[in-house]
This record gives C-alpha cells, structure tokens and sequence, in this order.
C-alpha cells in the first residue's frame, strides 16, 4: 500500500516537470533556432564526451549526429543530446554521476563512429582523455577530514597512476594519518567512476572537460628536477663540491632527510 | 514539552508550507525547535573488530545521524566509510517486522510458503521441533550457531540455554570462521586467549611486519594509525607479505608476495636465521620458554572417508605434542635456510633477509599482526604459534611496541565469542567443557546440580553442517550471523543440511539473508542499537551501549529470543531424573527459572536506563522481564573472572562501562592493563619475575617446533589457478547492512574476480568480460578485473564474498585446520573460463 | 501513515469560501490563510482515499487554482500515537 501511494504521487510530479520540459522546450522553439544553436554550441561542463573525441569545435564538426557510438555502448553511458538540453543537440555525451565510461578495452563507441569526430587512431582507452577529474570540494572530502573512505582512489580503473594517496599526517587527531586524493592528468582518461561512487550526497569529485580545468605553468619557468629527471641527471656538468669539515665526533650529526 | 508524533509531523508539514508562502506560523517554532533537537549518546561501531566508538544520534525514535567519537582513543573522531553510514543499516527498505514460518494451508509445511504468524505460534512450533529432537535423540540432536557480531549478554544468554538448559555442547559462533586459530594459537602457546598488548603499540613499534592481514581495507582506522607512525617517524619499517598485491604495498618497505601456504616455512626460515645469527635472547628463552615439538601430518579437517584425511597419519592427534629442548628446536628448523625458503616461497633472498633482520635486531621493536591470512588456513594454529616463536626467541612480546598482536575481524570474536566461551568446546573466561574443575565452578556459579554440563565438546561451526546434512543435529537455531552465505562447500554441506526434511531451522536476522532464506522459520531481530548492547574489540576493551531507539514492528533481540524462549521448557522435558533428583527443588520449573529468574540474573529491579545529562532510553528487555536483563546477566558472567580458575580475565562493572569510552580488561584496582604478562603493567605478575606467561602453570610460554606442511587442494592441470576469498572496505562481511546503503552499494556493487591481466588472456578474458569460476564443488559467474585495487600475482585470483548474488561459497573447500577446525577460505583449486 | 502540506493558490476574494470547502473533505485542515488568498493546508490519508488522491480533490475544488505539494512524510511502521518529546 504506502509503496503504492508514494507511486501516486511520484507519478504525478514526474509528469509535471515534463510538462513544464516540454513548455521550455515549446518556448525555446518560440525564442528562435538561431538563438537556441548559439546558446547550445558549448558543451556544458557536466557533460563529458566519449573517448577519442576531436576538440569540441572540430568535434561538431565532424560529428553527423548518427548516435551509432551511443547504439554500441555495452553498458549505456553514452546518451544523445535532446532538444532542450545545454548540449548541441543529438551529439553524444555522459554524465559521470549517472553512468560512467567503463573504460572498455576494445572501444566499441570509437569503432562504431563512421566520421572519426571519435578519433580511430584510439586504440588503448588507457589513452583517452574524455576529461580530467578534480577534486573540487576539499571541505567535505571525507579523506580531507581524516575518514578511511577513498572509494574514488579504490575504484579508479587507474589506481595509483590517475589517482594517488597523498599520506600526511593528520594533526587534529595526532595519531591517524590523512589519505588525501589526488588526481594525476598525466593519467587520468575522465571515465568519471570516482565521480559516480563519490559517497557523499553532492560528489566532492568531478570529471570536467580538460580545458575548464587543467592549469598552464609559464613558459617562463621549468621544474629543475623535472627537467633534471628528463635529461637523465643534472643540465650542469662537472661541478666542483669540496667536503665539509667536521669534528671527529661529526659523524653522529643528525641524519638530514634525504627526499624522494 | 510532548506531542504525539502525529501532531510534530504535521507540524513539520506546515512549517514547511508556510515558509514556502513567506509566513511564520507558531507551527514554524515547533518544527525548527525540535530540528536541532538530535539526541547524542555512544556506541560502538557495528562492523569490524577495531571498534571505533561513535556519537548516535536519535530524533523521534528514529537514528538520524553519527559521528566518530573526538574523545575516544581509538579513532578519535574519525570512522571509514562504512561508520560514516551507520545511521542508514537499520533502515532497509526490507526489514523483517514479524515471525515467518514456512506453510502450506495453515500448517508447518518444509516446502512451503513463508508465512507470517505471531510470536507465539512461532515458537510454538519452534518448542516442538526442539522437544522432539531431545526426545528421540537427546541433547546432541539441537544445536545453536552464533555470532561475533553478538552483544556479549546475548552470548552469555546462548551459553547459558544450549550448555546449561538443554546441555548440548552443539553452541558455536561464526568467530570459528575467523578467530578460532586465533585462539588455539593463543591457548596452545600461552594457556590464555587473546593478545597480550594494545593498539598503543602502533605509536611504539620500529618496524610492522602484516601477515595476511590487509589493514589499509579491513581495519581502515588502524591503519591509518599505522600509516601516522610510518610518516612521523622515519626510521619506522613496514613489511607486508600477502599472496597478492594489496593496499598495504603502497606503505611496504619490505612488500612480499609469497606462494600461498608458504607462510609456514617463511616464519621457520626467521627462527632459523635467529638462532643462527646469534640473536636468541637466551635469558629470556630460559626463564620464560618451554620448547615442544608438535604432532606433524595432521590431515585437513575434512570428513573422515575422504582420503586425505585417511592419509593423514595423526589426523585423529592433531593436537598432540611431545616436550623438546632448544637444541632440537634449532635443528628441527635448520633445514629452513634462505635457499630452501626462497626456494618453496618464490620470495627474493634479499626480501626474506630483510624481514628476519627486522625481527633478529634486539635495538628494533617489532609488531606483527595478522587477521584472516593466518586464521583461515589449513594450518591456522601452526601459524599462529610460528609468530609467537619468533616473538619469543627474541623476547620481543608484552612491552610498548613489542607485540604479536592478531587482529580480530568482528567487533565482539573478542568479547563474545571468546571471552563468554560461545565455542563448542568453551565456557566463559577460559573455561572449557573438557575439564571437571571448569564445568564444576560454572555449575557453582549457575547454581546447577553437578553434572550438568557435558564434557564433551559439542558440534563445531563446519561439523554443524555436515551433521544437519547427516540428520543427526536436527533441531538448529541461527543467530547474527549469514552461514549460508559464509560457511565453505555450500552446495555439499550447507544446503543440503539446511533443507534435509529432517530438520527444523530457524533464523533470527533483521533481514531477509540467504540464510533466513534457507531456513523454515525466520524470526525479526532488533539490531545494533535497537537494543542495549557491549561489544569487545581486538584490544580487550569492552564498550557498552544503550537502546537508543525501538526495533520496528515485532522485531525482537536475540536476547528476547533466548530467554522467552526457554521459558517453553519444563525441566522434566530437557533434564534426566537424576539431575533434577540433585536439585529437587527445580522440579516443575522452567528452564527461564533457572537459568535465568535465578535469584542472580534478575537481581536488578525495574529501573529507568539514564545517562548523566538525564536522557531517559528504552530498555525493552527490562520492560518485558521486568527486571534489568542485560545487568543481570553481566554481573553475573563477571563472577567467572574475577573468580573462576583462570586468572586474568577481573571485568569492571556494568555500571562503569556505561560510564566510560570502553575499558581494557583486566580492569584492576579501578586500572586498565594495557601489556599483559609484564611486571609493571600487569598486576598479576608476581613482584621481581619480570615476566609471566600465567595463563599456563608454570608461567612460561611455549615454543612449538612445527614443519611446512603443504594445503588440502593445490592447482592442477585442470582447475589450475589458486582461489583467494576476502572482503573490501565498503562492505561488511555478507553485506547484509553494507548493501543496504545505497552509496556503499553504488561504491562496490558486485563481487569481480580480481586476476593477472595475462591469466585472463590466456583465456580470451578481458577486463569487464563475464567468466565462470569453477571448483570441484561448484561454480559462479564474475565480471574479470585485471585493475584495481588488489594485484594477484599469475596463477593466483582473488573475489570478495560480500555479494549474495552469487555465492562464492559454492567454490570454497571445507578444508579446516584440524586443531581450530577454522576453514580455509584463501586456499583452493579453481577454473576460470568465458561464461558462454 | 501520510501527512503532507500543501500550500493552495485560491482568487484571493474566494479565499475564505475555500477555506469552508477545503475543510469539508475528510483528513484535510487548513493552518492559515495568508492575505494574497493563499492557503496552508495539510492532508493526512484515512482508510477511504490516500494522500495524492485528496490532493487531487484540491484541484477540483472551485476557487482553486492551484495546489502544490511543499512537504510530504511517509510512514508505515511508526506508533504516530506516541508520546515524543521536542
């Protein structure tokens, strides 16, 4: 009975929202295609594409709005755009927080696309870059606060590459250590499982489009020990370091941390 | 000021209402009023053995909210993620809310329909089915399976009824599962269970040696404790052996991956490099340390025709031993050398002399510990004792730091299943059935004529089922705990058993699992904290808690259902003429009579349960009983330790532990004992010995020489890859409350098998495919996982055995350690093939 | 056990005719009426119509022009006789 009443109502308010979708819809018709095509033409942030896709904008392009990726997808996360939705219209897209991309080895969307606007020189999905994932919100992030969750880090396709744990101690309780997240774009393809198995009521972890979030460091300014790890040791060759005098008794200096 | 409910949800509507219209109605302050009005009273966390305490908070009658609790030394504020979702277990949308019997047209019927009929009608039923089975077969035809997961009076009220009431033995926990090498290690070495130090010992220890027990995701508080230590000491060394890449690996200095059973040979090759590099503490080891050689080929616990077991030269002497001396200890383990180990375990030399270098180093203080690794394993006790050796030959035990400490998996094995002695062969604090001084003392304490209690120990967890399948335990009663889901070998023992026509079943669960399921009457259970309740966590620290809101619909505790039950029984009806001519004045009454309106157990009259700031709570036993059951029952079980035969085991009172944030027992002189068996901390060691292992008469711990022996079930041609069964972080055990939380769901829906991504191409298998898992005992389908959290290595796969959509149970072998009789869930032969 | 509150839009001048209406139907009272005609009403359930049916006799009643539901509890296992405390 009660599972009854509540399907009454549940009903009910279901076909007032999509009547007032339809309204919208109508009136946005009404306001003018041009304006809707102006309005729709850039991916909202929510809205991920499928692996291998092009640039947005050569995206639209190439795309011819077929939905055979859509039509492949073993586990339905990819979804067409409707009318009235932020997204071009029939371009393929998906919410993390609803389906994420299981990250499938052979790609069935990327071989299912007839343009290449999915682009078939994707081979490994380990290589795709569908978004980047960022935890936004470090005041509710349980691990910030010292709980043992880090379900995102755990069910990361990529563990321990796209996501870390940075292990710092926690001051507040003073014996616990801290787990923090932390999201490497080196690695991270935007698949948006950490997104989706967030615990928390509003996921304190997102998948964006990688350009709204990845940062640039200035042409200006090089990482000295990146740059050394890339050249394989130090950019200066033979430098002169003369040893330090000590006491006799030197030797039981304190050791000084050596670093990673 | 009150309302009935009614008046405050409506309230609440039109608070609600009017703010929507802008107006402030007097409504309006009612509602916001009671808003912040959240209860706040502690507890213990519901899952695992850490016991991290937390804050519940209740608002009309319902449990909104927890916290961890900021004060308690355990976690301090801090829960994972399965804490953080305590508030939502007792609130799946498919709680029982009344007794359901199988029936066909108005009657019992095997086959047929769950029904609902009342609490009476239930145990109506449920009194015959016992009369008759201790009619026609006696004693040994009931049977009772509990739980770690059981409040300790909910223990010490099973004990009490099957021992006591209907004196059978068959009373065995769930703990058997996973504690019960645990405890025979503990016993077998030390002559008294549980560990000797305290989880201080994470902040004093130099080095932590993991065997089998992957803390990052089983004991997630611990280990972050763990992780603490590690990062603000430097010099700190972790050392993690583990059949498969875990979590644990991201912290290793020393990772391991050892060829499963090889453990056993890893721990001789340590005591061998001791002994062999000169670092015996050798005044330790003469003052403190008897040395014996344990009975070898001891077979595997499995059913008497099978042929391993008839192979098995002391399959029947397990537990048999001869004393020794050091010297032919040293020469029993000089064939474990470096080559030899590195050799059988697949480990690198310099691996394996790094981890004995950690031990054999006197200036280096060492923890070890391990859970179900050691525990389910065919030679669980052997393992067990093997740590303690190495602990022992270095003297390094029972001081901050130094400690071999097991891990419990439940949150009461410790308290419960251990302490109160719900095994088949135990009575509380240490007792056992076997002994004529323990079983007289308890027949004092429960004013019993002499006699009472068997001697023989009763039916074990796994001998349980295969004696429900033989028809000779026909009368079985299943208390928190999902056997059907747990216990290994489930389409040869278990379900046969559970569904043989000759038995009557009967499941208390607060959810419809695959056991009450199985069975032929379901009884709705209050859970955690719909009822009062103490757990006992690995620690030795008891918690208690109050009932902080009311079960829904019928549900009663296991406690309810225990006692009201034996209220069904006259004792002509269970006890021979001769017992009760000793006691003549029991005559015509009821086991509830005496074994619980006893003069001692309803001791305490009707009160109300308050804490200090004046919170009044339910307490529904009491209401029902009318006297203070749980109080009762505690003040009478603390008689056993403070004084039974074996010492050590002194409980504060019922009143204190409500007082306090949990103590760790024995609780002396108004003192918690943090290291047991040292002079200083412990004040059972006499004055100048320094050391005292008094759990054995002589004071002295026992060193057992004992061999590699190789697993029940290896890979072969055909089923070629080695199964390992375990847990993840989001879900507890079954996953009958985890499941239940939407979000945990969402975070680990399905059980995957976890494999070598190369084991999976050999066999067309990728990622994300669907394969069918094969044993000689049954089979089960799982989405492949060559990523993630757990990396096996080739040859080995690991599944998670949370999910009741498929069983891993159906794969696993009933192969015990036969000294424990604790199964192996990490060792058989498995196939793994595409599912068509 | 349904209780919900519904906040009815009314013509302002019909307010109070409404009111009278709207307390006619069993398990429906009216809290208030705010001065632009708007009326804050709750629906309990009974055992001839459920909650989402009455709030559908709202709709029907002359004067209405619209009902919306702003709060709604649910419960079938708790004693809404009890006693509780706030």
């Amino acid at each position: 009975m009660a599972n009854n009443k509540t399907g009454s109502i549940l009903n009910r308010r279901r076909f007032l929202i999509e009547t007032a979708i339809t309204a919208c819809s109508v009136s946005l018709f009404g306001a003018g295609l041009a304006l809707y095509a102006r309005q729709a033409s850039s991916l909202p942030p929510y809205a991920i594409r499928p692996p291998g896709a092009l640039p947005e904008e050569d995206f639209l392009g190439a795309c011819i709005r077929c939905g055979l990726c859509v039509r492949d997808c073993p586990y339905d996360t990819l979804r067409l755009a409707k009318l009235g939705e932020q997204t071009p219209l029939g371009t393929p897209y998906f919410l993390a927080r609803d389906i994420p991309c299981e990250m499938c080895e052979h790609i069935p969307c990327v071989k299912a696309c007839p343009t290449g606007a999915l682009e078939p020189e994707l081979t490994n999905i380990n290589d795709a870059r569908m978004g980047l994932a960022v935890l936004s919100d470090q005041e509710t992030c349980l691990n910030f606060l010292g709980l043992r969750c880090d379900v995102c880090y755990r069910v990361c396709p990529l563990i321990d590459e796209a996501i870390t744990l940075d292990m710092q101690h926690n001051r507040r309780s003073g014996k616990h250590a801290l787990f923090l997240p932390v999201v490497h774009s080196e690695y991270c393809t935007g698949c948006g499982k950490c997104e989706r198995t967030c615990v928390l009521e509003v996921a304190a972890i997102k998948v964006f489009p990688k350009p709204l979030v990845k940062a640039e460091l200035g042409e200006h300014y090089r990482l000295g020990w990146k740059e050394k790890e890339k050249a394989g040791g130090s950019l200066i060759k033979d430098v002169l370091d003369l040893p330090d005098r000590m006491p006799d008794n030197g030797l039981n200096l304190p050791k000084i941390p050596e670093g990673l | 000021m009150k309302i009935t409910r009614r008046e405050f949800i409506k309230a609440n509507a039109i608070a609600a209402t009017a703010a929507a219209a802008g107006v402030t109605l007097p409504q309006t302050a009612i509602a916001a009023g009671a808003r912040d009005k959240i209860r706040w009273d502690k507890a213990v966390c519901r899952f695992c053995g850490t016991g991290c305490s937390v804050l519940v908070g209740t608002q009309n009658g319902r449990v909104v909210a927890t916290q961890g609790d900021p004060d308690a030394p355990v976690n301090r504020g801090l829960n994972c993620i399965k804490g953080y979702f305590l508030s939502k277990i007792m609130y799946g949308k498919d709680r029982l809310t009344k007794p359901l019997l199988r029936m066909t047209d108005g009657e019992y019927d095997k086959e047929g329909e769950f029904t609902p009929v009342s609490w009476d009608q239930a145990f109506d039923i449920m009194a015959e089915k016992f009369k008759e089975a201790l009619k026609e077969k006696g004693p040994s035809a009931v049977g009772m399976f509990g739980s770690g997961q059981w409040t300790i009076w909910e223990g010490y009220a099973g004990v009490k009824l099957m021992k006591a009431g209907f004196r059978s033995n068959n009373l065995d926990p769930n703990a058997r599962h996973c504690m019960a090498s645990a405890v025979a290690g503990f016993m077998r070495t030390f002559g008294a269970d549980e560990p000797m130090g305290c989880y201080d010992d994470l902040e004093h220890a130099d080095a932590f040696v993991l065997w089998g027990a992957n803390m990052s995701e089983m004991h997630p508080i611990l280990w972050s404790r763990l992780t603490d230590r590690r990062l603000t000491a430097p010099h700190v060394k972790v050392a993690v052996l583990s059949t498969f890449k875990n979590r644990n690996f991201d912290l290793a200095d020393i990772p391991i991956v050892f060829k499963p059973q090889t453990d056993l040979a890893i721990l001789n090759y340590i005591a061998n490099y001791i002994i062999e590099s000169g670092n015996v503490n050798e005044e330790f080891v003469k003052k403190h340390v008897n040395f014996r050689i344990g009975n070898t080929d001891i077979g595997y616990g499995l059913r008497p025709e099978d042929p391993r077991e008839q192979a098995a030269e002391n399959a029947k002497k397990a537990g048999g031993s001869k004393s020794a001396t050091f010297e032919e200890y040293k020469a029993f383990v000089a064939k474990y050398t470096l080559d030899y180990v590195h050799e059988l375990s697949g480990v690198p030399k310099d691996r394996l002399e790094a981890l004995a270098k950690l031990y054999a180093d006197p200036k280096i203080k060492v923890t070890s510990y391990w859970t179900m690794g050691f525990n389910q394993h065919t030679r669980g006790t052997w393992v067990n004792q093997m740590c303690y050796n190495i602990h022992l030959l270095t003297g390094k035990i029972s001081e901050p730091g130094n400690s071999p400490f097991s891990l419990t998996g439940q949150p009461s094995a410790c308290g419960t299943a251990r302490e109160v002695g719900t095994f088949a062969h135990r009575l509380p604090a240490d007792l056992v059935v076997k002994k004529k001084e323990h079983r007289d003392f308890s027949e004092k304490i429960w004013k019993l004529p002499e006699g009472t209690i068997e001697p023989k120990p009763g039916y074990h967890a796994v001998l349980q089922n295969r004696m429900l399948k033989d028809g000779k335990l026909n009368a079985y009663w299943v208390q928190c705990t999902n056997n059907v889901q747990a216990a290994a070998n489930l389409n040869e023992e278990t379900w046969p058993g559970y569904r043989n026509p000759d038995n009557f079943i009967v499941v208390s669960d607060p959810y419809p699992t695959v056991t009450a399921l199985s069975a032929d009457l379901i009884l709705p259970t209050a859970m955690w904290t719909e009822k009062e309740g103490a757990y006992g966590n690995a620690e030795r620290r008891s918690q208690f808690w109050r009932q902080q809101v009311k079960a829904p619909g019928e549900s009663k505790s296991d406690l309810w259902q225990t006692v009201e039950f034996s209220k069904r029984f006259k004792v002509e009806e269970v006890w021979p003429e001769e017992l009760i001519a000793k006691k003549p004045e029991y005559r015509g009454k009821t086991l509830y009579d005496i074994l619980f309106a006893n003069g001692q157990v309803d001791k305490y009259p009707k009160q109300e349960v308050k804490d200090s700031a004046g919170n009044v709570y339910h307490n529904d036993e009491m209401e029902d009983f009318g006297f203070y059951l749980q109080k009762g029952l505690y003040e009478e079980y603390r008689l056993f330790g403070l004084h039974g035969p074996k010492k050590g085991h002194e409980l504060a009172t019922f009143d204190q532990y409500h007082q306090s944030r949990g103590l760790r027992w024995p609780v002396i002189d108004g003192k918690e004992t943090l290291w047991r068996y040292r002079e200083g901390y412990d004040p059972h060691v006499e004055k100048g010995a320094g050391i005292q292992f008094y759990g054995n008469p002589d004071g002295k711990a026992k060193i057992f020489a004992l061999p590699y022996e190789p697993p029940a079930e290896e890979p072969d041609d055909e089923y070629n890859l080695w199964l390992v069964t375990g847990r993840v972080l989001e879900h507890w055990h079954s996953g009958s409350m985890t499941r239940r939380v939407p979000e945990l769901y969402r975070a680990f829906p399905d059980a995957v098998v976890f494999m070598h991504y190369k084991d999976a191409k050999v066999r067309k298998l990728r990622r994300g495919m669907v394969a069918k898992l094969k044993t000689r005992r049954g089979e089960i389908v799982a989405m492949v996982e060559t990523r993630g959290r757990n990396r096996p290595p080739r040859g080995v796969v690991f599944i998670p055995w949370f999910d009741a959509s498929r069983l891993v149970n159906k794969l696993t072998l009933d192969a015990t350690c036969p000294i424990s009789k604790e199964t192996d869930y990490k060792k058989c032969a498995v196939k793994i093939e595409r599912a068509s | 056990m349904n209780i919900s509150g519904v906040l009815v839009h009314t013509i302002p001048e019909q307010a109070d005719e409404v009111k009278t209406r709207l307390m006619e139907i069993p398990g429906v009272e009216v809290h208030a009426v705010t001065e632009n005609g708007r009326l804050i009403v709750t629906i309990e359930d009974d055992d001839e119509k459920v909650v989402a049916d009455k709030a559908l006799d709202l709709h029907q009643c002359q004067g209405v022009i619209s009902a919306a539901m702003i709060y709604q509890y649910g419960n079938n296992d708790e004693d809404f006789e009890e006693e509780i405390s706030i």
